[in-house]
């Protein structure tokens, strides 16, 4: 599916449609499956799509400092948080500082336990707390995609962070109390849009990392999940994004929410900056109508919190 | 009548002292009384231009009212796509003060970097006519991608001369 909802225009033969007839298109992506049959699909052009419902794994892109040319997925991103600066790792296949050394178990395991091929824990900068619940296909079709990227040869940085939080093996206690490996659990007594929505979001779309504040030793703070977070990736704010009406996103429409996923743009007409801006760009506008309209049906439903986040309020 | 014998009457001599304290009082005015004033004008042209801004900002949200829920209302993209050309070009004036003190998200680098900030302008003008003259025509394939188009000039001058969210007085 094209930005927009709009078809791709090799799509509409016949040139220029009118005005009702672009009515009855988008009446019709609403209930269409997703365009092309899925079992036609290479492992990486459906591994593209799963990195695209990862927001394109922008932080790997080191944007803000080598713009648009910055080399791709070469990772080198400065990634700050109150526990101190870490950099993003090289995810292109070049094989001495990207992941060409690694098997797809090796890929896996990193992503579902936070553990390097050697066995030693990734900094928990790395979401893994929300790619444990990927599915071992997803992860495969994603891994055979990023095999497709154009391999750069870039060493990995080391953090700069203060004691603990540099040592990697006070992970294993960090990851004791935080961090609670397995796939996403379906919920019967739920549609499959729902279900589908609600794996993105805490899967590969690992909202959560974000837009959850974070307790004393770096944790997601559950009790307020979604709720807001002064202090995102890159000391940005990340908004409540739970339904409440005051705090949160509650007056937003299921129309508002998909049309935010896939042009940025809010329902006051204002426009998104920073991180989510790019994820937007590189990787939610992308992802299917279909998957857009399962994360609103789920985010419209997970329990409101009323959590008014400022710069000040610490959390 | 009288204002015309006053400036006439060049022969009439001159009373020096009301045009002293005169001055003294302006000089006096202009001691004490400017900083409040600048802060007070400032203020004036901060929400100004906040006020273009908001009306673009609408704008905007129109354009994506009627896609996203598929109002058969087309053709008013093109009246919303025309306003925030029009809008764009009161931006040069709107920000010709510079005025920093107050509730504001915008950069120094507006005042600085005056031909970047010119031309992202103009980058959303030229956007938004595409996008008006694609709904005239009725080329409607090409209204998502220009809406895209438009979208990008929003972000591309916010990037620069546009606090990020975390900074802004919106969130203090
Ligand atoms: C890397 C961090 C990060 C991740 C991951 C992330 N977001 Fe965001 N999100 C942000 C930030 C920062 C903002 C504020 C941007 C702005 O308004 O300019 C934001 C804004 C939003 C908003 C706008 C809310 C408002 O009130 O303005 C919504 C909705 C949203 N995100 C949904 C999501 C969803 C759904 C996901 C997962 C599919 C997600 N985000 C993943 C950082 C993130
Ligand atoms: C040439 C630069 C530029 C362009 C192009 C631009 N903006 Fe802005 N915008 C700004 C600046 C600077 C501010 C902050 C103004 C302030 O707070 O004083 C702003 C603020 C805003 C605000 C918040 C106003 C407020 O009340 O605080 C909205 C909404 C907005 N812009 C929408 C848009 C939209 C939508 C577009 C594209 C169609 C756009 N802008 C294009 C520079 C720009």
């Amino acid at each position: 599916m094209t930005p927009l909802g709009f078809p791709k225009q090799e799509r509409v033969a016949g040139g220029s449609i009118g005005p009702s007839a672009l009515f009855a298109l988008l009446l019709a992506w609403l209930v269409a499956p997703v365009a092309g049959a899925e079992g036609d699909l290479t492992a990486a052009q459906r591994g593209q799509r799963v990195f695209e419902s990862a927001g394109g794994c922008s932080c790997h892109t080191n944007y803000p400092e080598e713009g648009a040319d910055a080399p791709w997925l070469a990772g080198g991103r400065a990634l700050s948080t109150p526990f101190g600066v870490y950099y993003s790792s090289n995810i292109t296949p070049d094989p001495t500082t990207g992941l060409g050394g690694f098997t797809q178990d090796d890929f896996l395991r990193a992503m579902q336990e936070g553990l390097s091929p050697e066995g030693h824990n990734y900094f928990p900068i790395f979401p893994y707390t929300a790619f444990t619940k990927m599915s071992d296909s997803d992860l495969r079709d994603l891994f055979a995609f990023l095999k497709t990227v154009p391999p750069i040869e870039r060493s990995n940085q080391a953090p700069e962070a203060p004691a603990p939080f540099s040592w990697r093996w006070t992970i294993t206690a960090w990851k004791w109390l935080n961090f609670k490996p397995g796939r996403q659990v379906p919920d019967p007594t739920q549609s499959a849009a729902w279900n589908r929505g609600a794996y993105l979001v805490n899967g590969p779309g690992h909202c959560g990392e974000c837009h959850t504040p974070r307790t004393l030793t770096g944790g997601l703070d559950r009790g307020l999940w979604l709720a807001g977070s002064a202090e995102g990736p890159e000391g940005e704010l990340a908004p409540n994004i739970t339904p409440d009406d005051a705090t949160g996103i509650g007056d937003w429409s299921t129309a508002d929410l998909v049309w935010y996923l896939e042009t940025g743009f809010k329902p006051d007409g204002d426009d998104t900056q920073g991180l989510m801006a790019e994820l937007i760009e590189h990787g939610f506008s992308d992802m299917s109508r279909p998957d857009r309209e399962g994360i609103a049906d789920y985010l419209k439903s997970v329990p409101p919190i009323q959590n008014e986040v400022h710069r000040d309020s610490g959390q | 009548m009288s204002l015309r014998i006053v400036s006439t009457d060049k022969n009439r001599p001159m009373n020096r002292r009301p045009w002293i304290t005169g001055l003294l009082l302006i000089g006096a005015w202009g001691f004490l009384g400017a900083p409040t004033a600048q802060a007070a004008d400032d203020e004036a042209w901060i929400q100004y231009r906040q006020s273009v801004m908001s009306a673009i900002g609408a704008d905007m949200a129109g354009i994506g009212d009627i896609l996203k829920n598929g109002l058969p209302l087309t053709k008013n993209i093109e009246f919303h796509a025309t306003a925030i050309a029009t809008n764009a070009r009161l931006v040069a004036s709107a920000f010709s003060q510079r005025a920093e003190n107050g509730q504001t998200d915008a950069l120094p680098d507006i005042w600085q970097k005056t031909d970047a900030f010119a031309e992202a302008t103009d980058e959303m003008r030229e956007a938004a006519e595409q996008l008006a003259a694609a709904v005239a025509e009725g080329n409607d394939a090409q209204i998502g991608p220009r809406v895209k188009t438009l979208g990008k000039s929003c972000g591309s001058c916010h990037k620069t001369f546009r606090k990020p969210k975390k900074d802004s007085y919106k969130n203090k």
